[in-house]
């Protein structure tokens, strides 16, 4: 026989479960706009009924409320990070894309390289009706700066746009820092509530919140393990939390967490010819690369290397075919077609890393030197101030290696096709001016037009280049019995230097524009032949023989690149649109689960009010009872 | 599906978003006229915008400049060309005068004054200049074609010739005593494109098989006269500098004529009048003025072997070029002056005969009827008499040769205005054609980049009809709840 007094205690959990379930309500209200928020649900369950030895056995013993849940499916948090990743590395790649696209633009607004080409060759028609007249020249002069001030902005936005994706990297750097610090903290927070058995709701939302920010910086993969106590076979209820990101590697365990370095590379460690300077490498903080060309990094992080760094993959690399121990040298054999033309290296000129095999050197310059059978070679002279590698015989036959493969068209992709198009314009087109028995206005021997600026304001003028055929160069001038203290090879002129002969920018009288010293001023024959260097593919030979800029005429060059721009940033776009839609359907399957529905509350709102109500009347109902019991029956 | 009020709200902003996106572009498609507006929202059209706006560029050149200033170019030469046929015909029109068989001296001396007045004026016009630029001369606009003032320059000069360009001259030996003395013969001549040549520096004629002849120098004014030189040293070359001319011995006129010889006269000329034609312009030649014997450099060559037609040629479409200069060999020749230098020669020397007849008669009347000295004057006067007759006739046939030679010019001067002429005509369908091709390349780049307004005013307004609706389906649903209705 159960306690008189025990309906009222069965009201009273009534009551407070009711209140419990209002509470949560409100809770949920309260919180329906909470970034990160799963809606939370009170779990009520019938408590043990009491025997009470009565014929009718058990009596009900009222209700407990034994949780307060978070409605939260995982699996959908998996997926939304899978996109979230792709979706932020195609939004920044989008992002820069459009200053490419500005870039390169070329219509009524922006007057780019076609405008600029054109306005030469136009100037370039003038002088072949009148290649007498020093005006017409200096015309001419005038509108071919133009042309190196266009490519001179270009190379130099390039570069800029080199710099800020570099200072992005850092910034994301730090973010992904910040939230791994973050997730350690909450880690060791919720383990410590959840250790006593209960739900750390807000801090676990708080949590998958942060992994949300983390996925759109770089893959992210989270793997969360009970810690079972396995002397005593028993759920500690606390958790193993994992957090590995760029394809694996650990960011987070649980109240540990490890943060990435940015180092910038020194001058000596340049990879690209026209890198800009302090880019940035990755390290772990405890000594470990970063592996920053995996395919697995994902995210934003992706997005900026593969801009800052995207080759196209063209690389360099090749085989080891001789060591010289003596004089510390390396002879790398290549065999691709894109490393045998030298307008279309990318080597560093101020020394960079090459890999022999496992080890990494360093090298100070090097030497290139093509054979009539179209055998190519590099000669790495190396250097022993940096790196910890001594070089020996078992290099032999070692894949040599400089820089990385980076699948996509990014800053060092262009910067190359801008050389690649400068040296080869430039070089056809002084050759062109300085044919046999060309002269100037004043008799005098023909100048090249197109020159490089270096460091120190000197300029390159290729005067060996057409002696020597062009098929042996060096990074550095090593010929000193040379008067001349300047370099021969066109690898040294690129988009950033790229400039006008200072002696005919000061004379334009001295651009030769006919051969046959008294053949008359009006005679134009060298300047038809460069006009046909506009439209006409063959009149653009590589070294190595091959026809055209990328099979293309030179006024074709714009198109070429733009078509590359255009199509990158439209992929970038569609991908864009596309996961931003794919995170929309994801975010609104997560919030079918967990969102706050106003209706619903409501409902639950009255739900629990009515039960609230219910249990405060069988309160008032035992109070009377009692009344009736205790004061006015059998006194 | 559970559907919550966060869905429908994201659900209801991205449409909202998605058809203001619509909207946008719509409207900078009206604002900007174009298709795109950034290159990666239609590679293709953007490309296609490149090249055709290329072509538009390129073909514009060709036709608002090039054909232009070509069109120009021919223009002023075909007017001084013209001008130099009315000089010719004017020319003509004196030797018409001349053949005259009542020409008095009266006559000649309007005759000789108006030829000298032509001769002075005739390659005047070969100087006209496009923008400052000489246009007969070849690449070497930025020469005259003649001298501008009278001037030294010591030229060695390299001139050809053969039996066609050989003429033979009438001699009238004078001999004013003795009738029977007075004979005519006529002399092989080689004229030489100039007159008052350095004497000093002689000249080597070299003649094919036969090799280098120096002949001999004989000044016109010397006695016995040229001439007569030739006509008594058969095997000699005479060389006359102050005429330019070289006047053959018989026997080696003869090889040269039955042997079908060419050969080339080298002969140096220093000081040049203004009106001269300057040599560069037709022959092989050397400026060597500043010549340094001891270093061997210094003189200017100009080696119009090389190059016998400069060209000067225009672009006038993707590789079509047309030339647009006439050379001035093809109509300015030293002919036409030399021919009236030989005539007013010729007419001096008529003009110093009669005087001479004329004293001589005026001294026979004179004298009484029986005087002595009558027999004496009277042969002289017969003898003087012939010489005239001779020499009278010789002009006769003098101005006779000149109309068939000024015909030559005249004919020489319309085949050079039919070439101008021809390359009007050319120029002339190719502008038009250009016209056409500038037109197509215009309407292919507004129809692959321009937008059709009315179409995308349509395409607006419904895209603004759908976005009406949009927010109003969402006004209405994110209003209401549950809530309100407690």
């Amino acid at each position: 026989m159960p306690s008189q007094f025990f309906g009222l205690n069965i009201s009273y959990t009534g009551l407070t479960a009711s209140n419990a379930g209002l509470n949560t309500v409100s809770n949920n209200i309260a919180n329906a706009e909470t970034e990160g928020y799963s809606r939370q649900s009170a779990v009520q369950e019938a408590n043990l009924a009491l025997r009470t030895f009565t014929t009718y056995g058990c009596a009900g013993a009222g209700v407990d409320t034994i949780a307060i849940e978070r409605l939260h499916d995982d699996f959908y948090d998996g997926k939304f990070w899978d996109n979230n990743e792709k979706l932020g590395e195609e939004n920044i790649k989008a992002y820069y894309m459009k200053s490419l696209e500005n870039y390169f633009a070329d219509d009524d607004k922006t007057s780019g390289f076609n405008t600029t080409f054109n306005l030469m060759f136009n100037a370039l028609e003038e002088l072949s009706k009148d290649s007498g007249n020093s005006a017409t020249k200096s015309q001419f002069v005038n509108y071919a700066k133009s042309l190196c001030d266009y490519f001179n902005t270009l190379s130099n936005q390039l570069t800029e746009l080199q710099k800020d994706i570099n200072m992005e990297i850092k910034d994301t750097v730090s973010e992904i820092n910040s939230i791994a610090e973050q997730i350690a903290t909450l880690n060791k927070q919720i383990n410590v509530i959840e250790l006593t058995g209960s739900h750390a709701n807000e801090l676990r939302d708080k949590r998958a919140l942060l992994i949300d920010n983390l996925s759109q910086y770089v893959s992210v993969e989270v793997k969360e393990t009970p810690i079972i106590d396995t002397v005593n076979n028993y759920d500690t209820g606390a958790n193993r939390y994992m957090v590995k990101i760029a394809g694996g590697q650990v960011l987070v365990d649980t109240n540990e967490y490890n943060t990435i370095e940015c180092v910038q590379r020194e001058v000596y460690e340049t990879v690209n010819q026209s890198d800009a300077v302090g880019l940035y490498d990755l390290k772990w903080d405890n000594g470990a690369n970063f592996n920053l060309y995996s395919t697995m990094t994902g995210g934003k992080l992706q997005g900026l290397i593969e801009l800052r760094d995207g080759n196209n993959t063209e690389f360099f690399n090749g085989k080891v075919s001789k060591v010289d121990l003596a004089k510390n040298e390396v002879e790398v054999t290549v065999k691709y077609d894109y490393l045998k033309d030298l307008d279309k290296c990318t080597l560093s000129s101020t020394g960079g890393k090459i890999s022999l095999g496992t080890e990494v050197f360093y090298y100070s310059s090097w030497q290139y030197k093509l054979d009539d059978d179209g055998n190519c070679t590099y000669t790495f002279a190396l250097d022993k101030t940096y790196g910890e590698c001594t070089l020996s015989n078992s290099r032999l036959d070692q894949e040599a290696k400089v820089g990385k493969l980076v699948d996509y068209q990014g800053i060092p992709y262009y910067q190359e096709q801008l050389n690649e198009f400068v040296r080869l314009f430039a070089k056809c087109f002084n050759k062109i001016l300085t044919q046999p028995g060309a002269v100037d206005s004043n008799g005098d021997p023909a100048q090249i037009l197109f020159v490089g600026n270096d460091a120190l304001g000197n300029q390159y003028d290729f005067d060996d280049y057409y002696a020597n055929g062009s098929k042996q160069c060096s990074s550095v001038d090593l010929d000193t019995t040379d008067d001349d203290p300047y370099y021969d090879s066109y690898y040294l002129l690129t988009a950033g230097n790229f400039a006008i002969n200072n002696n005919i920018s000061l004379d334009p009288t001295k651009l030769a524009t006919r051969t046959g010293l008294s053949d008359g001023s009006s005679k134009a024959d060298i300047v038809f032949e460069l006009l046909e260097l506009k439209n006409d593919a063959e009149k653009l030979v590589s070294d190595t023989g091959t026809v055209g800029f990328r099979g293309g005429s030179s006024s074709e060059f714009l198109q070429s690149l733009l078509s590359d721009v255009a199509l990158n940033a439209q992929r970038a776009n569609s991908g864009k649109s596309y996961y931003k839609t794919m995170s929309n359907t994801i975010d609104n399957q997560r919030l079918s689960v967990s969102g706050v529905d106003s209706d619903e509350e409501a409902i639950s709102l009255v739900r629990y009010q009515n039960s609230y109500n219910l249990a405060s009347k069988m309160i008032q109902t035992f109070t009377e009872i009692y009344d009736r019991l205790i004061l006015q029956t059998g006194v | 599906m559970r559907i919550t009020n966060r869905i429908i709200q994201n659900n209801s902003l991205t449409n909202i978003n998605n058809n203001k996106i619509l909207q946008d572009n719509l409207s900078t498609q009206i604002a900007t006229e174009k298709k795109i507006s950034r290159p990666s929202e239609d590679p293709i059209i953007a490309l296609r915008s490149l090249r055709l706006r290329t072509s538009v560029n390129q073909t514009d050149q060709f036709r608002t400049k090039n054909a232009e200033d070509a069109e120009s170019w021919l223009e002023v030469t075909e007017d001084a060309i013209n001008t130099l046929t009315d000089i010719v015909t004017d020319v003509r029109k004196q030797y018409v005068k001349g053949t005259s068989d009542t020409l008095k001296a009266s006559d000649r001396q309007i005759i000789l004054e108006n030829l000298q007045s032509l001769a002075a004026e005739v390659y005047n016009t070969g100087n006209v200049d496009f923008a400052g630029r000489s246009l007969f001369t070849g690449y070497r606009t930025d020469t005259t074609l003649t001298y501008q003032k009278n001037e030294n320059q010591q030229f060695k000069i390299w001139e050809d010739g053969s039996i066609d360009t050989m003429d033979k001259v009438d001699y009238t030996h004078r001999d004013d005593t003795v009738e029977q003395n007075v004979y005519r013969e006529s002399v092989s001549r080689f004229r030489l494109s100039y007159k008052n040549l350095d004497a000093a520096k002689g000249t080597v004629v070299k003649i094919e098989g036969m090799g280098d002849v120096t002949p001999t120098v004989i000044s016109s004014s010397a006695n016995p006269d040229p001439f007569q030189t030739a006509i008594d040293n058969p095997d000699d070359i005479i060389y006359v500098p102050e005429t330019g001319e070289l006047l053959f011995g018989k026997n080696i006129a003869e090889s040269i004529e039955t042997g079908k010889r060419s050969f080339t006269v080298t002969y140096e000329k220093n000081e040049w009048t203004k009106g001269d034609l300057r040599p560069q312009h037709y022959f092989k030649c050397e400026d060597v003025t500043n010549y340094d014997p001891i270093a061997g450099t210094g003189s200017i060559e100009y080696n119009f072997t090389s190059s016998p037609e400069a060209e000067i040629c225009y672009n006038i479409g993707v590789n079509q070029t047309l030339r647009i200069n006439t050379n001035a060999s093809e109509c300015f020749t030293h002919n036409i002056t030399r021919d009236i230098d030989d005539i007013v020669r010729a007419i001096k020397e008529v003009d110093s005969i009669e005087i001479k007849l004329k004293e001589l008669t005026d001294e026979f009347k004179e004298l009484p009827e029986n005087d002595p000295r009558r027999d004496a004057l009277q042969t002289q006067i017969d003898a003087v008499n012939k010489s005239y007759t001779y020499m009278q006739d010789t002009l006769s046939t003098m101005f006779g040769k000149g109309i068939t030679k000024a015909d030559g010019y005249l004919a020489k001067n319309s085949l050079a205005l039919t070439n101008c002429g021809t390359r009007s005509k050319r120029l002339e369908l190719i502008q038009n054609r250009l016209d056409t091709q500038l037109s197509t390349l215009k309407e292919l780049k507004s129809e692959n980049e321009d937008v059709d307004m009315a179409e995308t005013a349509v395409k607006l307004s419904s895209a603004n009809y759908a976005y009406d609706a949009a927010l109003m389906a969402t006004g209405k649903i994110m209003k209401e709840s549950l809530l309100n209705y407690l």
